[in-house]
């Protein structure tokens, strides 16, 4: 899983039929200390989140399919998985 | 999932099997703000995308499951068209602009003072000479 920070949300009007009526993020992968690392990406919403929620994105689709139990054939790859509270660094 | 921006079409006449039908185009993969992500690539469109629509694609394996039939060979499909991206810490705020439009274009009215105070100096001028 990664940890990221959502920037915002992506709206489709035109999009495959998996997609309907789900949240799509737009979400920025961060290093354990919160700074920027990579590029953004997009997940489907499963925690509520919102726009500056430091959050965990799970990036594998077996695991997707697995939350959203909508059987074997499902497009969709990243999913917000939690909000992340706090993370302790060891020094 | 990322998003991307179709720049192109592409047509392969010999393809391996389960590719027939395909509607293959050219994508430059773009983060949030528009910025190139990476290298161009081809993906299977299933949304009937077009050449310049804003895009969002799924990769790997998961590409293959959204196209009909799914067992296919395919890593890189469209899955949605965007219609905006809000993302507002990411958002540029316009600088605010100095010049007034109303004064860019003054009005006749604001603007002739200025010639007999031209005519003034150019008359001075001559007078020195």
């Amino acid at each position: 899983m990664r940890m990221c920070r959502v920037l915002g949300n992506v709206t489709a009007s035109a999009k495959h039929a998996a997609y309907a009526g789900r949240t799509l993020l737009i979400v920025q992968p961060l290093d354990e200390h919160g700074a920027d690392a990579g590029d953004s990406f997009i997940a489907i919403d499963h925690a509520q989140a919102g726009p500056g929620d430091r959050v965990l994105v799970l990036t594998e689709g077996n695991g997707v399919r697995q939350i959203l139990k909508m059987g074997d054939i499902v497009p969709i790859r990243s999913i917000v998985v939690g909000i992340v509270d706090e993370v302790d660094v060891a020094p | 999932m990322y998003l991307g921006v179709v720049t192109g079409t592409v047509v392969a006449e010999r393809k391996a099997s389960g590719l027939e039908g395909a509607k293959l185009l050219l994508v430059q993969p773009v983060d949030d703000t528009g910025r190139h992500t990476g290298d161009v690539q081809v993906a299977v469109d299933t949304v009937r995308a077009g050449v310049g629509d804003h895009v969002y694609l799924v990769g790997s394996r998961e590409a293959a499951l959204a196209c009909d039939p799914w067992f296919v060979p395919v890593d890189a499909a469209i899955v949605g068209i965007v219609d905006e991206v809000h993302a507002p810490e990411r958002t540029v705020i316009p600088e605010p602009v100095d010049d007034d439009p109303t004064e860019a274009n003054p009005s006749p009215p604001r603007k002739r003072p200025q010639v007999p105070a031209r005519a003034n100096r150019d008359k001075k001028k001559t007078g020195d000479v």
